[in-house]
């Protein structure tokens, strides 16, 4: 049931649509970068003056997947919510749903599968990312240190340690659209409509990320309790002096919203009635 | 022990021993148990303190009209929609908690049947298959799409099949790998007339050669005539009537249809004779009448030796007109 559902996943055009869309998005970044790396560069560290040299060439693959990273991952949760929103509501809106827990499928397998099905899509995703834009971009751009730059704070890193602060960063970021993803689907379970799903999740998301980023006292109490507060914590892996403590509490978190979107997508999927 | 005490205690035990062992054997008969089952949608009861049975080899119809309860019943069965009251069994087992061990031996077509439009009809039931829980088997799949008239159709997409061969590829779904209990609901809309033959033999070999039991709800009684052995009449979510068709037509009074050469002087002299006939009248160009059935032979011996041609004499939809003296 796994494999069937990954199948159908894969044969939905939104899901190929939002892959297409992330491999554009990184061609457009690459030529950019390839022909505006230099005056890229230089205007991000025109905040030093003229006083400061930067030895070696820093605009390398590194830098390439790290701007990537740093400029679209607040809109690749996006993509997912549109991919993953429909998973449910569309096989209920078009009646498939009806056809199939009427066979010997247990709901809880079927939904879990779904999940299952969306966390190899994001995993696709996710690798085609490292591919294209640390793999690519060392290819072509060649490695050297990474200069990060996170909150108006620059970090150089070693080529070596940049790699493993990809590797986990990349761990984390599936942590992030699997989050996003469990959120959709819970709405999935809960909307026969998946447009109507897409739009409240994406607005929930928008909405959480908007305060979470909101400097008002207001919220700070808030703040902590809302999964959309993690979704940058991905950045703190490229710092020197990471506290590991935090960056694990933050995955716990994550993982802990997880579980609370899958439980309770669980619960009404398991009382859930088809009557159309 | 005395002798007399022994044979008492021999006879209790004898007769304790054959009234559970008759009661074993009715219970395993039955093949669906319904008990006082309510259902109550937006706070509108659709099925109220329902209750039916169903054994091991019935051809049972479900018969209504419009928002009986039918879908719903069949819905409830198929466990896509909860009870809010009442107890069913379906092969001896507790519907909710043994919801899959008896959907595995369970063919379903509620509703219109949907299927993955961009997939091929073979590639569409070979999914489902899956989802039954069988392993992909192109020879049975081959052999449904045979039997249900859809071998054509295997390499074409859903989206462009017509809405009878939709229909002819849900009822292949339910009947897919020989369940023991197939529900069906309204089979036969949509299909031309060609197909509805086919499907009923198809049906009547599955119940007839290897023992499936069928429950088909359908507002076209004119086909199941012929076809069901037990009947469920509905109405307002509520059982009206329940039984075998022949006890239950046998009890009734059926309408006929005769036509002779003589139709004016076969009514003048079937409604002066003594024959146990409500008014027979000319309706349409046929004579109508309605009898008890053991009366049928006794009409068609008087008019032949009263000298008038028989034509035709046909029972009216047996069916219908029973339900029509039970319903509003």
């Amino acid at each position: 049931m796994f494999f069937l559902e990954i199948y159908k996943m894969f044969t939905r055009p939104f899901a190929l649509i939002a892959l297409t869309v992330v491999f554009v998005l990184i061609l457009l970044f690459g030529f950019s970068f390839a022909f505006q790396g230099e005056e890229f560069f230089q205007s991000l560290t025109a905040v030093f003056g003229k006083g400061v040299e930067f030895e070696g060439d820093l605009v390398n693959g590194n830098l390439f997947a790290y701007q990537f990273l740093q400029s679209t991952w607040y809109f690749i949760p996006l993509l997912v919510v549109f991919v993953t929103g429909g998973m449910i509501s569309e096989e209920k809106s078009q009646g498939t749903l009806k056809m199939i827990l009427s066979r010997p499928v247990s709901r809880t397998g079927f939904l879990s599968a779904k999940f299952g099905a969306a966390a190899v899509y994001i995993l696709i995703l996710i690798v085609l990312i490292a591919l294209f834009t640390l793999g690519a971009g060392l290819l072509f751009f060649g490695n050297g240190e990474l200069l990060a730059f996170d909150d108006g704070k620059f970090t150089l890193i070693s080529a070596n340690r940049a790699l493993l602060s990809f590797a986990i960063a990349y761990g984390y970021y599936f942590l992030v659209l699997f989050s996003v993803a469990s959120l959709s689907l819970l709405f999935s379970v809960l909307f026969t409509d998946s447009v109507k799903s897409i739009m409240v999740t994406a607005s929930i998301i928008l909405a959480l990320y908007f305060i979470s980023n909101l400097n008002i006292p207001f919220f700070e109490s808030v703040r902590p309790f809302l999964f959309t507060s993690y979704f940058s914590s991905w950045s703190k892996v490229f710092t020197i002096g990471v506290s590991w403590m935090n960056f694990s509490f933050d995955i716990i978190l994550l993982v802990v919203h997880i579980l609370v979107f899958y439980g309770l997508a669980m619960m009404f999927f398991g009382k859930k009635e088809i009557l159309d | 022990m005395p002798q007399t005490l022994k044979s008492v205690c021999g006879f209790f035990i004898s007769y304790i021993y054959i009234i559970n062992k008759k009661n074993k054997a009715l219970n395993n008969d039955i093949i669906i148990q319904v008990r006082g089952l309510s259902k109550t949608v937006d706070g509108m009861p659709v099925l109220s303190d329902f209750s039916m049975e169903v054994f091991d080899g019935d051809f049972c119809g479900i018969i209504g009209p419009n928002n009986a309860g039918k879908t719903m019943l069949l819905r409830v069965l198929a466990t896509l929609a909860q009870p809010d009251k009442g107890k069913i069994e379906i092969f001896g087992k507790r519907l909710i908690a043994d919801r899959q061990q008896i959907l595995k031996d369970m063919g379903v077509m509620v509703g219109n049947p949907v299927f993955y439009e961009h997939l091929t009809v073979f590639d569409n039931l070979a999914m489902y298959a899956v989802y039954s829980g069988f392993e992909k088997d192109n020879e049975e799949i081959n052999r449904i799409l045979q039997v249900t008239g859809l071998q054509e159709t295997s390499d074409i997409k859903v989206k462009n099949l017509s809405a009878g061969d939709r229909k002819k590829l849900g009822i292949a779904l339910a009947v897919y790998n020989y369940p023991s209990l197939v529900i069906l609901d309204d089979p036969f809309t949509g299909l031309d007339i060609k197909s509805v033959v086919k499907m009923k033999e198809l049906f009547k070999s599955l119940n007839s050669e290897r023992g499936t039991t069928f429950i088909i709800a359908s507002k076209q009684l004119n086909n199941l005539e012929g076809l069901i052995s037990r009947m469920i009449l509905m109405e307002d979510g509520q059982l009206i009537a329940e039984g075998k068709v022949d006890d239950l037509l046998g009890k009734s009074k059926i309408g006929l249809i005769l036509e002779t050469d003589n139709n004016e002087e076969a009514v003048k002299l079937l409604n002066k004779n003594q024959l146990p006939i409500n008014d027979a009248v000319i309706k349409g160009g046929v004579i109508r009448l309605s009898c008890e059935r053991e009366a049928i032979p006794y009409i068609n011996k008087f008019l032949f030796v009263s000298d008038i041609q028989v034509y035709m004499l046909r029972p009216e939809n047996a069916i219908a007109s029973y339900y029509l003296t039970f319903t509003k």
